[in-house]
């Protein structure tokens, strides 16, 4: 994961170098990808060793709530790429060269949204494609489909905290949209995850 | 023909499915399926492959939903009242449902958390000398026999003393000694007065265990059937 988040961010790297967009655009996109594409490999394997053995079932008849093992999984995820990050956000702000008067707090913030965000989606995802034979490549499909509109706040807040100076307006109207769609990704993919868990055992 | 509830006033049925169909795809497996069971009874299911014995038992676990029917749980219905209802289920799948990169005691243990269970530790022991799987207690569950790994899943299902245990095909790939051994175990559930729902293809253990017989045939579940009226060619 963080070897593929580096190259991701040398890639990004090179294409700057060669065109004429800003350092800060190409940054936030380059950091995004890493993510976006971190989020699909943590998730990937998530349900691989319910899906062995009949383990959901199990799980499904020891919880109160079916959406409390949902919970417990996105929390899982979440910490994952927050791990990941310790390493790949600073690879990224090295490579762009982007550190004097940067926010901290602020991309903390951005960047936990997003991780919440992303790994909603991609959670309930890796449950419903767990056991079908194109599952890694088509939850990387869906993942990107379903969180295309994120992606428009997410680049908005994270170019506003690499702009020098930083724009607070974009970056509190991105902050708000991603609060929105997190909600809402949460809400729905928790309250769907019953029956997606259904469907597995269908 | 499906049996008729039977009328017993001093006593709320373990187990009660009224009126349960399925169908898939415009394919119905089981049509208007009811029965009653009372602690401490054994019904054995019967039926040829595809026949929807395992829709059946997932249904009744609250694993796969009813297109009609209610199912209820000691009184408690499973679908308006799930979370009382699931905990009152113990069930074996023919899988093993436990996770493989654990040991045995890490499984037990882990099971016992979810379950909320007060005195996890002792009850973990104590299914682990009950289910003679305290020698193998720190082996990984994907190391152990298909006999040992049928112990696991027992303790697993009974961690938690449900009223019910339900057991889908619990004696598939199992060894003289090791159906021996299930069978010890369903048994002494019973005398603690859980009730028990079995379905197979296997008659001869079955018969052993359960009182209660019935067939699964052509989506219809057909109850009270004795012993010589299963037809052994079918599902041996």
């Amino acid at each position: 994961m963080i070897m593929l988040a580096i190259l991701i961010a040398w890639i990004f790297r090179i294409a700057a170098e060669s065109a004429e967009i800003s350092a800060p655009a190409i940054a936030s996109a380059a950091l995004l990808a890493a993510i976006l594409f971190s989020a699909i490999l943590v998730c990937e394997k998530n349900f691989a060793s319910e899906h062995e053995n009949d383990c959901l079932a199990a799980l499904i008849l020891a919880s109160a709530d079916t959406g409390d093992i949902y919970l417990a999984k996105l929390t899982v995820n979440v910490t994952m790429l927050c791990i990941f990050e310790l390493i790949a956000v600073p690879a990224v702000l090295v490579l762009f060269k982007i550190n004097a008067g940067l926010s901290w707090p602020r991309l903390i913030i951005a960047i936990l949204l997003i991780n919440i965000g992303f790994s909603s989606i991609a959670t309930l995802l890796a449950c419903a494609v767990q056991g079908t034979k194109t599952a890694n490549s088509l939850l990387g499909v869906l993942v990107m489909a379903v969180l295309s509109p994120m992606m428009i706040p997410a680049v908005s807040a994270l170019l506003s905290l690499f702009s020098q100076p930083d724009t607070a307006f974009d970056f509190n109207r991105g902050l708000g949209l991603l609060l929105a769609f997190d909600a809402i990704f949460v809400t729905v993919c928790w309250l769907l995850f019953d029956f997606v868990a259904a469907g597995q055992e269908n | 023909m499906t049996e008729k509830p039977q009328k017993n006033p001093g006593q709320t049925p373990a187990l009660n499915v009224a009126g349960v169909c399925k169908s898939f795809a415009n394919r119905a497996v089981l049509d208007n399926v009811s029965f009653q069971l009372f602690s401490g009874q054994a019904l054995c299911i019967f039926g040829a492959n595809a026949a929807g014995k395992t829709t059946l038992i997932r249904i009744i676990a609250g694993l796969m939903p009813p297109d009609d029917g209610t199912i209820e749980i000691c009184g408690l219905n499973l679908c308006s009242q799930n979370p009382q209802a699931k905990k009152m289920l113990g069930f074996i799948s023919h899988k093993t449902m436990t996770y493989p990169h654990l040991t045995v005691e890490e499984n037990l243990r882990f099971f016992a958390r979810l379950y909320g269970l007060n005195k996890s530790n002792t009850r973990v022991e104590e299914l682990l000398d009950k289910t003679g799987l305290i020698l193998y207690c720190y082996d990984l569950a994907s190391a152990l026999s298909r006999g040992m790994t049928q112990r696991l899943t027992i303790a697993r299902a009974m961690l938690h003393r449900p009223a019910i245990l339900l057991a889908d095909e619990p004696f598939t790939a199992l060894d003289a000694p090791a159906c021996e051994n299930l069978l010890a175990l369903l048994q002494q559930f019973r005398n603690e007065g859980g009730a028990v729902v079995i379905t197979t293809n296997n008659v001869s253990p079955s018969l052993r265990c359960c009182e209660k017989l019935a067939v699964l045939n052509n989506r219809k579940l057909f109850s009270d059937i004795k012993a010589d009226q299963i037809n052994l060619e079918k599902f041996c």
